[in-house]
Protein backbone atom coordinates (compact mmCIF):
# COMPACT_ATOMS: atom_id res chain seq x y z
CA UNK A 1 0.00 0.00 0.00
CA UNK A 2 1.05 3.43 -0.79
CA UNK A 3 2.43 5.60 2.01
CA UNK A 4 0.12 8.50 2.48
CA UNK A 5 3.27 10.48 3.66
CA UNK A 6 6.39 9.49 3.09
CA UNK A 7 10.18 11.37 3.92
CA UNK A 8 13.07 9.40 2.61
CA UNK A 9 16.26 10.95 3.49
CA UNK A 10 15.05 13.97 4.20
CA UNK A 11 17.75 17.03 5.04
CA UNK A 12 16.19 20.79 5.46
CA UNK A 13 18.74 23.89 5.66
CA UNK A 14 16.99 27.04 7.48
CA UNK A 15 19.15 30.21 7.60
CA UNK A 16 21.75 28.10 6.34
CA UNK A 17 21.78 25.94 8.79
CA UNK A 18 20.50 22.26 8.82
CA UNK A 19 17.64 21.91 10.49
CA UNK A 20 16.71 18.23 9.36
CA UNK A 21 19.47 15.50 8.45
CA UNK A 22 18.50 12.26 7.09
CA UNK A 23 14.98 11.58 8.30
CA UNK A 24 12.87 9.39 7.03
CA UNK A 25 9.30 7.78 8.27
CA UNK A 26 6.16 6.97 6.21
CA UNK A 27 2.54 7.39 7.45
CA UNK A 28 -0.02 5.36 6.31
CA UNK A 29 -3.62 5.81 5.65
CA UNK A 30 -5.36 4.84 9.00
CA UNK A 31 -2.36 5.35 11.09
CA UNK A 32 -1.30 8.04 13.23
CA UNK A 33 2.64 9.20 13.73
CA UNK A 34 4.19 11.56 15.84
CA UNK A 35 7.16 13.47 16.01
CA UNK A 36 8.14 14.02 19.37
CA UNK A 37 11.05 15.99 20.24
CA UNK A 38 12.30 19.04 21.86
CA UNK A 39 12.06 22.78 20.95
CA UNK A 40 14.27 23.03 17.88
CA UNK A 41 14.39 19.69 17.25
CA UNK A 42 13.01 20.30 13.57
CA UNK A 43 9.76 19.12 14.22
CA UNK A 44 7.66 22.44 12.31
CA UNK A 45 10.09 22.25 9.65
CA UNK A 46 8.50 18.45 8.89
CA UNK A 47 5.65 19.76 8.34
CA UNK A 48 6.28 23.03 6.56
CA UNK A 49 8.27 20.76 4.21
CA UNK A 50 5.57 18.15 3.71
CA UNK A 51 3.59 21.85 2.42
CA UNK A 52 6.15 22.50 0.39
CA UNK A 53 7.03 26.04 2.45
CA UNK A 54 10.20 24.56 2.40
CA UNK A 55 12.77 22.79 0.16
CA UNK A 56 14.57 19.89 1.32
CA UNK A 57 18.07 20.74 0.78
CA UNK A 58 18.23 16.66 0.04
CA UNK A 59 15.73 13.86 -0.15
CA UNK A 60 12.18 14.11 -0.81
CA UNK A 61 8.64 14.34 0.79
CA UNK A 62 5.98 12.25 -0.95
CA UNK A 63 2.22 12.57 -0.34
CA UNK A 64 0.23 10.00 -1.52
CA UNK A 65 3.08 8.85 -3.84
CA UNK A 66 3.88 11.97 -5.35
CA UNK A 67 7.01 14.29 -4.88
CA UNK A 68 5.19 17.63 -3.42
CA UNK A 69 7.92 19.29 -5.44
CA UNK A 70 6.17 17.83 -8.85
CA UNK A 71 2.75 18.72 -7.80
CA UNK A 72 2.46 21.08 -4.86
CA UNK A 73 -1.05 22.12 -5.63
CA UNK A 74 -2.19 18.73 -5.25
CA UNK A 75 -0.23 18.05 -2.54
CA UNK A 76 -2.06 20.94 -0.67
CA UNK A 77 -5.66 19.80 -2.11
CA UNK A 78 -5.40 16.52 0.23
CA UNK A 79 -4.22 17.84 2.86
CA UNK A 80 -5.43 19.99 6.35
CA UNK A 81 -2.71 21.76 8.41
CA UNK A 82 -3.37 22.43 12.16
CA UNK A 83 -0.43 25.15 11.98
CA UNK A 84 0.76 26.29 15.89
CA UNK A 85 -0.81 28.65 18.06
CA UNK A 86 -3.96 28.48 15.48
CA UNK A 87 -2.85 31.62 13.43
CA UNK A 88 -6.45 32.60 11.95
CA UNK A 89 -7.45 36.16 10.89
CA UNK A 90 -8.51 38.18 14.25
CA UNK A 91 -10.97 40.64 13.22
CA UNK A 92 -13.24 37.80 11.85
CA UNK A 93 -15.47 35.39 13.89
CA UNK A 94 -14.87 31.58 13.90
CA UNK A 95 -17.57 31.17 11.28
CA UNK A 96 -16.22 33.82 8.69
CA UNK A 97 -12.52 32.42 9.36
CA UNK A 98 -14.20 29.13 8.53
CA UNK A 99 -15.88 29.82 5.40
CA UNK A 100 -13.27 32.05 3.93
CA UNK A 101 -10.15 29.39 4.02
CA UNK A 102 -12.93 26.27 2.97
CA UNK A 103 -13.61 28.55 -0.39
CA UNK A 104 -9.91 29.09 -0.51
CA UNK A 105 -9.48 25.27 -0.53
CA UNK A 106 -12.48 25.17 -2.54
CA UNK A 107 -14.38 23.04 0.12
CA UNK A 108 -18.01 24.31 0.32
CA UNK A 109 -19.42 24.10 3.57
CA UNK A 110 -23.29 25.76 4.23
CA UNK A 111 -23.60 27.22 7.66
CA UNK A 112 -24.63 23.75 9.75
CA UNK A 113 -21.83 21.95 8.09
CA UNK A 114 -19.78 24.69 9.75
CA UNK A 115 -21.82 24.29 13.22
CA UNK A 116 -21.64 21.14 13.11
CA UNK A 117 -17.99 21.00 13.27
CA UNK A 118 -17.91 23.99 16.37
CA UNK A 119 -20.13 21.53 18.07
CA UNK A 120 -17.56 18.72 17.61
CA UNK A 121 -14.87 20.68 18.83
CA UNK A 122 -16.42 22.19 21.63
CA UNK A 123 -16.60 25.57 20.52
CA UNK A 124 -19.66 27.54 22.32
CA UNK A 125 -22.47 28.44 20.67
CA UNK A 126 -22.87 32.37 21.68
CA UNK A 127 -18.60 32.83 20.50
CA UNK A 128 -18.80 31.72 16.97
CA UNK A 129 -20.19 35.46 15.73
CA UNK A 130 -17.36 36.95 17.74
CA UNK A 131 -14.45 38.41 16.43
CA UNK A 132 -11.24 36.03 17.21
CA UNK A 133 -9.38 38.93 18.48
CA UNK A 134 -11.78 38.54 21.73
CA UNK A 135 -10.92 34.47 22.06
CA UNK A 136 -8.64 32.84 23.73
CA UNK A 137 -5.54 30.71 22.94
CA UNK A 138 -7.78 27.58 23.42
CA UNK A 139 -11.33 28.72 21.50
CA UNK A 140 -8.57 29.81 18.68
CA UNK A 141 -7.09 26.45 18.34
CA UNK A 142 -10.66 24.72 18.84
CA UNK A 143 -11.57 26.87 15.36
CA UNK A 144 -8.22 25.77 13.78
CA UNK A 145 -9.35 22.26 14.69
CA UNK A 146 -12.92 22.71 13.05
CA UNK A 147 -11.51 24.30 9.82
CA UNK A 148 -9.04 20.81 9.70
CA UNK A 149 -12.19 18.96 10.08
CA UNK A 150 -14.30 20.71 7.42
CA UNK A 151 -11.40 20.46 4.89
CA UNK A 152 -12.14 16.92 5.17
CA UNK A 153 -8.96 15.64 3.52
CA UNK A 154 -7.33 12.08 3.95
CA UNK A 155 -3.77 13.69 5.21
CA UNK A 156 -3.92 15.91 8.43
CA UNK A 157 -0.87 17.64 9.82
CA UNK A 158 -1.22 19.14 13.19
CA UNK A 159 1.43 21.36 15.34
CA UNK A 160 0.88 21.42 18.55
CA UNK A 161 -2.38 20.34 18.31
CA UNK A 162 -3.08 20.64 21.89
CA UNK A 163 -1.11 23.27 22.88
CA UNK A 164 -3.27 25.86 24.68
CA UNK A 165 -6.24 23.48 25.73
CA UNK A 166 -7.21 22.73 28.92
CA UNK A 167 -7.05 19.18 29.74
CA UNK A 168 -10.16 18.15 29.05
CA UNK A 169 -10.49 19.57 25.64
CA UNK A 170 -7.09 17.66 25.12
CA UNK A 171 -8.78 13.95 26.00
CA UNK A 172 -11.41 15.19 23.58
CA UNK A 173 -8.42 16.23 21.15
CA UNK A 174 -6.81 12.44 21.64
CA UNK A 175 -10.27 11.17 21.32
CA UNK A 176 -11.31 12.90 18.05
CA UNK A 177 -7.75 12.05 16.33
CA UNK A 178 -8.35 8.58 16.91
CA UNK A 179 -11.70 8.60 15.27
CA UNK A 180 -10.18 10.70 12.34
CA UNK A 181 -7.40 7.71 12.25
CA UNK A 182 -9.90 5.18 12.29
CA UNK A 183 -11.88 6.52 9.50
CA UNK A 184 -9.00 6.10 7.65
CA UNK A 185 -6.92 9.14 7.58
CA UNK A 186 -3.81 9.33 7.54
CA UNK A 187 -2.09 11.60 10.40
CA UNK A 188 1.18 12.99 11.19
CA UNK A 189 1.60 15.32 13.78
CA UNK A 190 4.21 16.88 15.77
CA UNK A 191 5.06 17.59 19.23
CA UNK A 192 6.93 17.97 22.52
CA UNK A 193 3.47 16.65 24.46
CA UNK A 194 5.01 12.81 25.46
CA UNK A 195 1.77 12.00 27.31
CA UNK A 196 -0.29 12.98 24.46
CA UNK A 197 1.27 11.47 21.70
CA UNK A 198 1.60 7.86 23.82
CA UNK A 199 -1.91 8.11 24.60
CA UNK A 200 -3.16 8.94 20.57
CA UNK A 201 0.02 7.93 18.36
CA UNK A 202 0.48 4.13 16.52
CA UNK A 203 4.11 5.07 16.06
CA UNK A 204 5.92 7.78 17.58
CA UNK A 205 9.45 8.99 15.72
CA UNK A 206 11.82 10.63 18.13
CA UNK A 207 13.72 13.50 16.90
CA UNK A 208 16.56 15.27 18.32
CA UNK A 209 18.66 17.95 16.32
CA UNK A 210 17.35 16.85 13.44
CA UNK A 211 17.95 13.77 13.67
CA UNK A 212 15.50 10.49 13.98
CA UNK A 213 17.29 9.16 17.58
CA UNK A 214 14.65 6.49 18.34
CA UNK A 215 10.75 4.89 17.51
CA UNK A 216 8.31 3.66 19.19
CA UNK A 217 4.93 1.43 17.79
CA UNK A 218 1.99 0.69 19.83
CA UNK A 219 1.84 -2.69 20.90
CA UNK A 220 -1.18 -4.83 19.79
CA UNK A 221 -2.98 -3.90 23.05
CA UNK A 222 -2.77 -0.79 25.13
CA UNK A 223 -0.66 2.31 24.31
CA UNK A 224 3.06 2.91 23.83
CA UNK A 225 5.14 3.36 27.42
CA UNK A 226 4.47 7.30 28.23
CA UNK A 227 7.46 6.20 30.89
CA UNK A 228 10.01 4.69 27.81
CA UNK A 229 9.51 7.45 25.66
CA UNK A 230 9.97 9.80 28.54
CA UNK A 231 13.39 8.36 29.37
CA UNK A 232 14.03 8.91 25.63
CA UNK A 233 12.54 11.88 25.29
CA UNK A 234 15.07 13.11 28.17
CA UNK A 235 17.81 11.13 27.03
CA UNK A 236 17.84 8.41 29.91
CA UNK A 237 18.09 4.70 29.75
CA UNK A 238 14.70 2.94 30.67
CA UNK A 239 15.14 0.50 33.43
CA UNK B 1 -10.46 32.85 -11.03
CA UNK B 2 -13.16 32.89 -8.01
CA UNK B 3 -10.24 32.30 -5.18
CA UNK B 4 -8.46 36.08 -6.51
CA UNK B 5 -11.87 37.34 -6.16
CA UNK B 6 -12.58 35.30 -2.65
CA UNK B 7 -8.86 36.96 -1.57
CA UNK B 8 -9.51 40.36 -2.55
CA UNK B 9 -13.31 40.43 -1.18
CA UNK B 10 -11.03 39.94 2.19
CA UNK B 11 -8.65 42.13 1.57
CA UNK B 12 -11.65 44.35 1.18
CA UNK B 13 -13.58 43.20 4.77
CA UNK B 14 -10.34 43.85 6.52
CA UNK B 15 -9.75 47.13 5.47
CA UNK B 16 -13.30 48.08 6.78
CA UNK B 17 -12.96 46.51 9.46
CA UNK B 18 -9.35 48.00 10.23
CA UNK B 19 -9.48 51.17 12.18
CA UNK B 20 -6.53 52.50 10.77
CA UNK B 21 -7.13 51.76 7.33
CA UNK B 22 -11.21 52.86 7.67
CA UNK B 23 -9.84 56.24 9.32
CA UNK B 24 -7.11 56.53 6.51
CA UNK B 25 -9.77 56.06 3.63
CA UNK B 26 -12.13 58.03 4.85
CA UNK B 27 -9.93 61.02 5.40
CA UNK B 28 -8.53 60.58 1.64
CA UNK B 29 -12.51 60.48 0.72
CA UNK B 30 -13.51 63.15 2.89
CA UNK B 31 -10.46 65.54 1.44
CA UNK B 32 -11.25 64.81 -2.28
CA UNK B 33 -14.98 65.85 -1.15
CA UNK B 34 -13.61 69.15 -0.07
CA UNK B 35 -10.86 69.81 -2.46
CA UNK B 36 -13.30 69.06 -5.60
CA UNK B 37 -15.81 71.41 -3.82
CA UNK B 38 -13.82 74.60 -3.13
CA UNK B 39 -11.94 73.67 -6.60
CA UNK B 40 -15.33 73.74 -8.09
CA UNK B 41 -16.22 77.26 -6.52
CA UNK B 42 -12.94 78.88 -7.08
CA UNK B 43 -13.17 77.70 -10.73
CA UNK B 44 -16.79 79.18 -11.12
CA UNK B 45 -15.53 82.29 -9.62
CA UNK B 46 -12.57 82.82 -11.34
CA UNK B 47 -14.34 81.87 -14.83
CA UNK B 48 -16.97 84.71 -14.18
CA UNK B 49 -14.02 87.22 -12.44
CA UNK B 50 -11.78 86.65 -15.74
CA UNK B 51 -14.87 86.46 -18.44
CA UNK B 52 -15.56 89.88 -16.74
CA UNK B 53 -12.19 91.32 -16.93
CA UNK B 54 -12.07 90.54 -20.58
CA UNK B 55 -15.07 91.89 -20.71
CA UNK B 56 -13.78 95.48 -19.37
CA UNK B 57 -10.38 94.89 -21.31
CA UNK B 58 -12.17 94.51 -24.62
CA UNK B 59 -14.53 97.87 -24.00
CA UNK B 60 -11.34 99.81 -23.08
CA UNK B 61 -9.58 98.85 -26.04
CA UNK B 62 -12.77 99.48 -27.98
CA UNK B 63 -13.72 102.74 -26.35
CA UNK B 64 -10.41 104.39 -27.44
CA UNK B 65 -10.51 107.08 -30.35
CA UNK B 66 -9.70 106.88 -33.91
CA UNK B 67 -5.93 105.88 -33.78
CA UNK B 68 -3.40 105.11 -36.09
CA UNK B 69 -3.23 101.33 -35.92
CA UNK B 70 0.81 101.41 -35.29
CA UNK B 71 -0.39 103.41 -32.29
CA UNK B 72 -3.09 101.05 -31.01
CA UNK B 73 -0.88 98.20 -31.23
CA UNK B 74 1.59 100.03 -28.90
CA UNK B 75 -1.70 101.17 -26.62
CA UNK B 76 -1.97 97.39 -26.07
CA UNK B 77 -4.44 94.96 -24.92
CA UNK B 78 -5.38 92.82 -21.83
CA UNK B 79 -6.14 89.25 -22.65
CA UNK B 80 -7.31 86.64 -19.65
CA UNK B 81 -7.01 83.41 -19.87
CA UNK B 82 -10.57 81.33 -19.09
CA UNK B 83 -10.12 78.11 -17.49
CA UNK B 84 -11.17 75.30 -18.88
CA UNK B 85 -13.76 72.90 -18.12
CA UNK B 86 -11.69 70.45 -16.60
CA UNK B 87 -9.64 73.17 -13.57
CA UNK B 88 -12.16 71.63 -11.62
CA UNK B 89 -10.41 68.99 -11.28
CA UNK B 90 -6.79 70.26 -12.25
CA UNK B 91 -6.07 73.92 -12.04
CA UNK B 92 -3.14 73.39 -14.49
CA UNK B 93 -0.44 76.04 -14.30
CA UNK B 94 -2.10 78.98 -14.16
CA UNK B 95 -1.02 79.66 -10.55
CA UNK B 96 2.39 79.28 -11.60
CA UNK B 97 2.68 80.89 -14.62
CA UNK B 98 -0.26 83.64 -14.52
CA UNK B 99 -3.51 84.14 -16.15
CA UNK B 100 -3.69 87.19 -17.97
CA UNK B 101 -0.81 88.82 -20.47
CA UNK B 102 -0.35 92.31 -21.84
CA UNK B 103 -0.24 92.18 -25.51
CA UNK B 104 1.62 95.13 -27.22
CA UNK B 105 3.68 96.15 -30.08
CA UNK B 106 7.41 95.06 -30.12
CA UNK B 107 7.47 93.51 -27.15
CA UNK B 108 6.76 90.21 -25.45
CA UNK B 109 5.91 90.49 -22.27
CA UNK B 110 5.05 87.31 -19.89
CA UNK B 111 2.22 86.51 -18.03
CA UNK B 112 1.27 87.84 -14.93
CA UNK B 113 -1.01 87.62 -12.12
CA UNK B 114 0.32 84.47 -10.95
CA UNK B 115 -0.98 83.01 -7.64
CA UNK B 116 2.59 81.82 -6.24
CA UNK B 117 4.47 85.03 -7.16
CA UNK B 118 1.75 86.97 -4.56
CA UNK B 119 1.92 83.87 -1.52
CA UNK B 120 4.85 82.48 0.13
CA UNK B 121 7.05 80.27 -1.87
CA UNK B 122 5.17 77.41 -1.67
CA UNK B 123 5.17 75.68 -5.89
CA UNK B 124 2.15 74.79 -7.29
CA UNK B 125 0.90 73.32 -3.67
CA UNK B 126 -0.42 76.69 -2.26
CA UNK B 127 -4.35 75.16 -2.92
CA UNK B 128 -5.09 71.70 -2.76
CA UNK B 129 -6.82 70.47 -6.04
CA UNK B 130 -7.95 67.24 -6.49
CA UNK B 131 -5.52 66.66 -8.77
CA UNK B 132 -2.95 66.98 -6.18
CA UNK B 133 -5.07 64.42 -3.76
CA UNK B 134 -4.86 61.97 -6.84
CA UNK B 135 -0.89 62.74 -7.40
CA UNK B 136 0.32 62.84 -3.88
CA UNK B 137 -1.82 61.61 -1.34
CA UNK B 138 -3.97 58.72 -3.10
CA UNK B 139 -0.44 57.00 -4.06
CA UNK B 140 0.74 57.45 -0.47
CA UNK B 141 -2.29 55.43 0.60
CA UNK B 142 -2.43 52.77 -1.85
CA UNK B 143 1.38 52.08 -1.28
CA UNK B 144 0.76 51.90 2.73
CA UNK B 145 -2.06 49.60 1.88
CA UNK B 146 -0.50 47.70 -0.38
CA UNK B 147 2.52 47.05 1.62
CA UNK B 148 0.87 46.01 4.53
CA UNK B 149 -1.21 43.57 2.30
CA UNK B 150 1.91 40.91 2.45
CA UNK B 151 3.51 41.87 5.20
CA UNK B 152 0.91 41.43 7.47
CA UNK B 153 0.06 37.80 6.11
CA UNK B 154 3.71 37.09 7.61
CA UNK B 155 3.62 38.76 10.74
CA UNK B 156 0.37 37.32 11.75
CA UNK B 157 1.75 33.72 10.52
CA UNK B 158 -1.36 33.23 8.66
CA UNK B 159 0.69 33.02 5.20
CA UNK B 160 1.15 29.48 5.67
CA UNK B 161 -2.21 28.52 6.47
CA UNK B 162 -3.37 30.36 3.27
CA UNK B 163 -0.80 28.50 1.42
CA UNK B 164 -1.82 24.95 2.93
CA UNK B 165 -5.27 25.66 1.87
CA UNK B 166 -4.29 24.86 -1.83
CA UNK B 167 -3.78 28.31 -3.17
CA UNK B 168 -0.49 29.21 -4.90
CA UNK B 169 1.45 32.29 -4.55
CA UNK B 170 0.41 33.46 -8.16
CA UNK B 171 -3.43 33.41 -7.10
CA UNK B 172 -2.71 35.20 -3.48
CA UNK B 173 -0.62 37.49 -5.66
CA UNK B 174 -3.65 38.35 -7.92
CA UNK B 175 -5.82 38.48 -5.25
CA UNK B 176 -4.21 41.15 -3.20
CA UNK B 177 -3.56 42.97 -6.41
CA UNK B 178 -7.08 42.96 -7.66
CA UNK B 179 -7.99 44.39 -4.15
CA UNK B 180 -5.90 46.97 -4.62
CA UNK B 181 -6.90 47.45 -8.25
CA UNK B 182 -10.37 47.93 -7.00
CA UNK B 183 -9.80 50.40 -4.23
CA UNK B 184 -7.57 52.57 -6.97
CA UNK B 185 -11.11 52.30 -9.55
CA UNK B 186 -13.35 53.26 -6.56
CA UNK B 187 -11.57 56.12 -5.39
CA UNK B 188 -11.27 57.27 -8.95
CA UNK B 189 -15.10 57.61 -9.08
CA UNK B 190 -15.39 61.42 -8.00
CA UNK B 191 -12.59 62.27 -10.50
CA UNK B 192 -14.81 60.57 -13.16
CA UNK B 193 -18.38 62.34 -11.79
CA UNK B 194 -15.66 65.55 -12.00
CA UNK B 195 -15.03 64.77 -15.40
CA UNK B 196 -18.50 64.66 -16.39
CA UNK B 197 -19.37 68.20 -14.81
CA UNK B 198 -16.52 69.22 -17.16
CA UNK B 199 -18.34 67.52 -20.31
CA UNK B 200 -21.57 69.04 -19.23
CA UNK B 201 -19.40 72.53 -19.05
CA UNK B 202 -18.30 71.94 -22.46
CA UNK B 203 -15.09 69.98 -22.40
CA UNK B 204 -15.27 67.03 -25.14
CA UNK B 205 -15.75 63.49 -23.96
CA UNK B 206 -12.33 61.92 -25.53
CA UNK B 207 -10.19 64.45 -23.60
CA UNK B 208 -12.08 64.17 -20.14
CA UNK B 209 -12.11 59.99 -19.97
CA UNK B 210 -8.84 60.89 -21.22
CA UNK B 211 -8.27 62.53 -17.89
CA UNK B 212 -9.60 59.50 -15.97
CA UNK B 213 -7.88 57.28 -17.62
CA UNK B 214 -4.39 58.66 -17.53
CA UNK B 215 -5.07 59.30 -13.26
CA UNK B 216 -5.92 55.43 -13.76
CA UNK B 217 -3.27 54.18 -15.44
CA UNK B 218 -0.86 56.32 -12.93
Amino acid sequence: MTAALEAVELSVERSKQTVLRDVSFSVAPGEVYALLGGNGAGKSTALLTFLGLLTPKSGSVRVQGRSVSDDLTAARRVTAYLPEAATLYEHLSAHENLVYFLSLAQAAADRAAVDRALDRVGLQPEARDKRLGSYSKGMRQKVAIALALLRDTPILLLDEPTSGLDPIAIDEFNTLVRSLADDDRAILMVTHDVYGACQVADRIGLLRKGELVGGFDRPAEGRIDTEAVHAAFAGRAVA
Amino acid sequence: MSTVFTIAAAEWRLWMRSKSALAALLAVVLIIAATSVLTAVRFTEERHERAHQQEVAEETFLSQPARHPHRMVHYGHYVFRTPPPLAIIDPGVDTVTGQSIFLEGHRQNTAMFADTRASANVGGFKTLSPASVYQILIPLLLIALGHAVFVREREARTLAPLLAQGVSGVTLYAGKTLALAALSAALLTPMLIMSLIGVTSGEAVGVSLAVVAAYGAY
